[in-house]
């Protein structure tokens, strides 16, 4: 309990050989999906709009949080989390259509499909540090999406179509499971909800499992790693697989609720957005990132007729690339703690900015 | 078919040595300041626009050709002195985060100020029409693009081989307090660099959006294109990214003779391929030039 | 210090001996980058259970040595044997399941962590893979890295620090969280590079204490620039200069040898 307590008081969230949520956190997060759950009949029934749109904020948060596990807590920035989101939905949307529509198939295939992807791109592209991987997670990223935009499997098994080009393949239909009829919305929310709330659960049981704190090293210390016996670049592309395998689910959520698989799934700036969403909600605290992905695509569809919502979602990111790097989550955990504290600090960052710029 | 063959050659060298502006710039930022430029494709397209704009005001291009890319300069310098000066000691990965954030600033920007509609920068009439080289007839306009950016391109290979100033930057890339020592200001020599690339992204943007549509997703555009030159001729090697942006260009504009679609993929695939055996890419990075 | 300093043979340059007390052998080790060649040549054996002192200017290739047995390094030319085995160009990783471990000379383990974190970590490697446990068990309920981890602390007496975040360490801690660190790794060869650097007088002979406790069990491998220390502690002392192996001897035969002398010990003592 004393290192429970020890936890909460630390500034940064990701912990120092504890858990990656304190039961404080986690109780939270329980009475939040609880609340989410809850929600749902009061919500179809005074708004039934909100909650196709709670779906796709979870769809997103889902995708965050599967690149927050590689990147937030493992370290390894990707630019091309997309392509296994897009493959997903790829392949769930093809299931769909041509094979069976039965959820236990279809989900997951689309997993398995996003762990594939993921695997191959990781494996190939592991040896390169930093910089140099998140370039090539973006040029096989872009890879992919040529593919389905082009339909290229299309043009190689002459098919007449695969991957529906730049339109894509619409007209897709919804899950079928145990005859649950998806076409009450109210269904397929807690569907997403009870598939996200699961897979946050099992990540944060990997991150506190024997590999999980490995890839914590990984972050702190790749170069250590290796010398205390790790074999660093398995570790790097199972962790990716398994990222990918979570980014294939949300794919698959997607997908069929849209009714729609297009290669916009696949493009970059949905891979660069979710680096956006995961750095403002704060990488590395799995929750974190999961609220900044609802925030975004929440304000996005409020505010996304106004054309200046761009500017400012860029000009937020940018100030918290500046002043705090830790995002929503960090500066949270910060005032909790200590607020004093955290206004010293918010201080001495400004005043540090300023002298930075003076030069 | 020659005349296609001739065609495509010179569109080839034409839209390559336009890349090369681009593509220095971003990877002169690289070498020296260690920063990868996501917004590069935004200043492009911001000189797209301020052209635009001073071509309406002004009603003469060759203003708008002078006076844009300054403009573009000054968008630059508040870039690199407000967010990443304060940030050069930390990760390079938040370096990427920023200017990708400016990135998606300047775009809503864009259609904030001017709307989603495609405009264009009226060609002047001295360059109107086409010149006939053996049978083939070939835009004026083209040519004079090809001609200014390969001067330019000449300009500044020369400037940065031979000049104190290129001297100057080389060095500060390499022992940054070794030239603060000696007295030199080189925060102001990073700034210097990163307008520079602003600039010639800027001077880029005009000339292009005489021929090419201006509309705000012109930056995204081009920068990914930017990348996969940058990467593959060295990131931080000048002479790479004009070599690489020179067969990039051609490249595309032979594929676009055979088989279109494919073209972008073979980049992409090569970008990889370098990534995977050689990061340092076909140039390397031993100098800054 | 240990009786065996003087029944060993001395290391001859172009003829390595094959005692088979020999725990660690290199064969002619060179590499070369481009032009540069940092290690040239080099053969010298390793006795089980001593103490050995790599010493020689700075730039004499000893980090370089000590990064081609580790496995940061492929040899460009010549062996690395370690117990009959084979092990040169192996990634550091495999090298360190072989038994050889080594701590560094610059602060390098994970400051977010806590001490014993660090150290659970380096215990926990040789426990797990990627069996279905790895995965799924909470990192706490693996008894055995714990255990080992805090038994390893108590060793280099950082145990009352356990659970203080590194970073808050002492720079005298924090080089006995390296050695812990190592030392968790259960190796059969410690490679420790320049561990009194940097100490106050006591810390040093705090250092040197542990030094000797972990030589009880341990075969060492230390670079060192402490004259005192180096006589003091050594069965061995190897001598490389400009890539080359000078000369390998007990520590009063280097005492006296000329070139020893000539090419490093000039005017007596170094740092």
């Amino acid at each position: 309990m004393q290192q429970v307590f020890d936890f909460i008081r630390r500034q940064r969230p990701s912990g120092t050989g504890n858990q990656i949520l304190s039961s404080g956190g986690r109780l939270v997060l329980v009475l939040a999906i609880a609340s989410l759950a809850a929600l749902g009949p009061v919500i179809q029934s005074v708004q039934p709009f909100w909650l196709n749109l709670l779906i796709r904020m979870l769809t997103f948060a889902l995708l965050a949080l599967s690149l927050d596990f590689i990147f937030g807590y493992a370290g390894l920035l990707s630019f091309g989390h997309a392509a296994m989101y897009g493959a997903g939905g790829y392949v769930a949307a093809l299931l769909i259509t041509k094979v069976t529509a039965s959820a236990l198939v279809v989900l997951p295939a689309a997993i398995i499909t996003g762990v594939i992807t993921a695997a191959v791109i990781g494996w190939v592209s592991v040896r390169a540090r930093g910089i140099y991987f998140a370039m090539l997670t973006l040029a096989f990223a872009q890879m992919i999406y040529i593919i389905a935009f082009t339909d290229l499997p299309a043009a190689i098994l002459s098919m007449e179509t695969v991957t529906g080009g730049d339109n894509g393949l619409y007209g897709i239909q919804l899950y079928e499971l145990f005859g649950i009829d998806f076409r009450n919305r109210l269904n397929y929310y807690y569907l997403t909800l009870g598939l996200v709330a699961l897979s946050l659960a099992g990540l944060v049981r990997l991150a506190n499992s024997p590999f999980g704190r490995v890839l914590q090293g990984i972050r702190e210390n790749e170069g250590r790693i290796e010398f205390i016996g790790y074999d660093v670049d398995r570790y790097k592309v199972i962790a990716f697989a398994i990222s990918g395998g979570f980014a294939g689910l949300a794919g698959g959520l997607y997908v069929p609720f849209q009714s729609v698989a297009n290669p916009e799934l696949l493009h970059w700036t949905v891979s660069g957005e979710l680096v956006v969403m995961v750095l403002l909600g704060g990488m590395g605290t799995f929750w974190g990132p999961m609220v900044g992905a609802g925030l975004v695509v929440f304000l996005e569809d409020r505010l996304g007729g106004v054309a200046s919502w761009e500017v400012i979602l860029g000009g937020l990111f940018v100030a918290v690339v500046i002043f705090a790097p830790r995002g929503l989550a960090g500066m949270i955990v910060a005032v909790r703690n200590d607020p004093r504290a955290a206004l010293g600090k918010a201080i001495q960052a400004l005043k540090n900015y300023v002298e930075a710029v003076r030069g | 078919m020659i005349d296609s063959i001739l065609r495509a050659t010179l569109l080839g060298i034409q839209s390559g040595m336009t890349l090369a502006l681009i593509a220095a710039g971003l990877t002169l930022i690289f070498g020296m300041l260690d920063v990868i430029n996501f917004a590069h494709g935004a200043l492009y397209m911001l000189g797209a626009y301020f052209g635009v704009v001073i071509a309406a005001q002004l009603g003469s291009f060759w203003l708008a050709l002078l006076l844009a890319p300054l403009v573009v300069g000054v968008v630059g310098v508040a870039i690199e002195m407000l967010s990443l000066r304060p940030l050069y000691g930390r990760n390079p990965l938040y370096h990427i985060l920023l200017t990708f954030g400016f990135a998606i600033m300047i775009q809503g920007a864009v259609v904030q100020i001017w709307g989603g509609q495609a405009r264009q920068i009226p060609k002047p009439d001295i360059l109107t029409g086409t010149v006939t080289l053996g049978s083939l007839d070939y835009p004026l306009y083209r040519l004079f693009v090809l001609v200014v950016s390969t001067l330019l391109i000449a300009a500044v290979w020369l400037a940065i081989e031979r000049s104190n100033l290129g001297i100057l930057m080389r060095a500060s890339a390499q022992d940054t307090e070794m030239v603060n020592a000696l007295g030199i200001d080189v925060s102001k020599v990073f700034t210097g660099v990163f307008v520079f690339g602003a600039v010639l992204a800027g001077l880029a943007g005009v000339l292009l959006g005489v021929s090419r549509s201006v509309n705000p997703g012109m930056g995204m555009g081009i920068i990914i294109e930017a990348f996969v030159i940058v990467v593959i001729g060295g990131l931080g090697s000048f002479r790479g990214a004009v070599y690489t942006a020179l067969l990039i260009g051609l490249v595309t504009a032979y594929g676009a003779l055979i088989v279109p679609t494919l073209t972008e993929l073979f980049l992409f695939a090569l970008m990889a391929v370098v990534l995977m055996i050689k990061p340092n890419g076909l140039f390397g990075t031993a100098e800054a030039a | 210090m240990s009786s065996n300093a003087d029944e060993l043979e001395r290391a001859d340059v172009s003829q390595p001996s094959t005692s088979s007390d020999a725990i660690l052998r290199t064969d002619g080790l060179t590499k070369r980058f481009g032009p540069l060649t940092a290690t040239d040549n080099i053969s010298l054996e390793i006795q089980e259970n001593s103490i050995t002192s790599i010493i020689g200017p700075n730039g004499a290739g000893k980090t370089t040595l000590f990064n081609l047995i580790t496995g940061k390094y492929e040899p460009t030319d010549g062996k690395i044997v370690f117990q009959n085995e084979s092990i040169g160009g192996k990634d550091p990783h495999q090298i360190v399941r072989h038994g050889i471990v080594r701590s560094f000379q610059i602060t390098n383990f994970f400051t977010e962590l806590t001490t014993i974190e660090n150290v659970r970590l380096a215990a926990q490697a040789r426990y797990t893979g990627f069996g279905p446990t790895d995965f799924l068990k909470h990192h706490a309920s693996l008894e055995e890295p714990i255990s080992d981890a805090m038994r390893v602390l108590e060793r280099v007496q950082l145990d009352d620090v356990a659970h203080e975040p590194a970073s808050n360490l002492s720079y005298g801690q924090r080089r006995h969280l390296e050695i812990a660190i190592a030392l968790a790794s259960d190796p059969d060869l410690l490679l420790m590079d320049e561990p009194t650097a940097g100490m106050s007088p006591e810390e040093t002979n705090e250092t040197v204490e542990l030094i000797e406790d972990i030589a009880t069990d341990i075969t060492l491998i230390i670079i060192e620039h402490d004259m005192e220390i180096v006589m003091g502690i050594s069965d061995q002392i190897a001598v490389l200069n400009n890539g080359s192996l000078l000369t390998q001897g007990a520590p009063a035969e280097i005492q006296q040898d000329e070139r020893v002398q000539r090419a490093y010990l000039r005017g007596g003592g170094r740092d």
